[in-house]
């Protein structure tokens, strides 16, 4: 994430409202071209999800005590 | 074709792929660059907030291909949008969040002490947690969600009704510390409730 255009919020409104943003993950497009030799040889499009092992994991897998 | 949230009430100006009553709102503008695509996509999400009573934010950066797929998405997830939708109806979200004390325990001196202050590390955020819960029975709230507990912290949402935000917020600046501290921000969508019961 950078840090352009950040809102208008207090410190601790912005942290929370970025963990609820983020909490669930984040979905990354894009390509990646495997070359070599200026020969492209493979082309892999990604559709990638990022985020923690317990916002994904399933409820027995929880590690609050 | 990014989509930012689901509504079943879109309100005009919104940039929309509908069906029957269900509408993805979807945003073009995700990739320009003018602006950090995460905090984008909350911009958009809060100005849905404000106009739509019922708001499913997604995760950031969803895609589909075109607005056929929105469309068969929405058909297909149809019944269980409808209920995520009738559940945060009329309702904004709360981050709670208590921040127990920061000292280290002692080194123990052998096994018995090591226990004891491994559950004393816990005792302060199990009382903040159960704080929390407690929550559920104040007036217009819907539903409590313990997000993070550690030994020194808690996070938490509450769902509550639009219009009891406020009262709710002053209660909340009354909850039995629990050795730490309470903090409150909000409102917020209800990103924490989209999913059903956890």
């Amino acid at each position: 994430v950078s840090t352009t255009a950040v809102p208008a919020l207090g410190d601790g409104t912005l942290v929370d409202l970025l963990d609820r943003l983020l909490a669930g993950g984040i979905v990354v497009a894009g390509d990646v071209t495997l070359t070599v030799a200026d020969i492209d040889l493979v082309r892999v499009r990604l559709l990638a999800v990022l985020s923690s092992v317990p916002a994904l994991a399933p409820p027995e897998m929880s590690l609050e005590p | 074709v990014n989509v930012v949230a689901v509504v079943d009430a879109p309100a005009p100006g919104l940039q929309t792929v509908a069906v029957g009553a269900l509408a993805a709102v979807v945003d073009d503008g995700l990739d320009n660059g003018d602006q950090d695509p995460v905090l984008r996509h909350g911009a958009i999400v809060d100005r849905v907030f404000a106009l739509c009573p019922a708001v499913l934010p997604t995760r950031a950066g969803t895609r589909l291909d075109d607005e056929a797929a929105v469309r068969t998405w929405l058909e297909a997830e149809r019944d269980t949008l409808g209920r995520a939708l009738d559940r945060v109806r009329g309702s904004a979200e709360l981050a709670v969040t208590w921040q127990g004390p920061d000292d280290e325990p002692t080194s123990p001196t052998d096994g018995a002490a090591y226990l004891r202050a491994l559950a004393d590390r816990w005792s302060g955020s199990r009382a903040a947690r159960d704080e929390l819960e407690a929550t559920h029975d104040l007036p217009g709230v819907r539903g409590v969600r313990v997000l993070a507990q550690m030994p020194t912290v808690v996070k938490g949402s509450v769902l509550v009704e639009r219009d009891a935000v406020e009262g709710l917020l002053d209660r909340l600046g009354r909850l039995d510390p629990c050795d730490g501290s309470w903090r409150t921000s909000g409102p917020f969508p209800p990103y924490s409730f989209v999913a059903g019961d956890q």
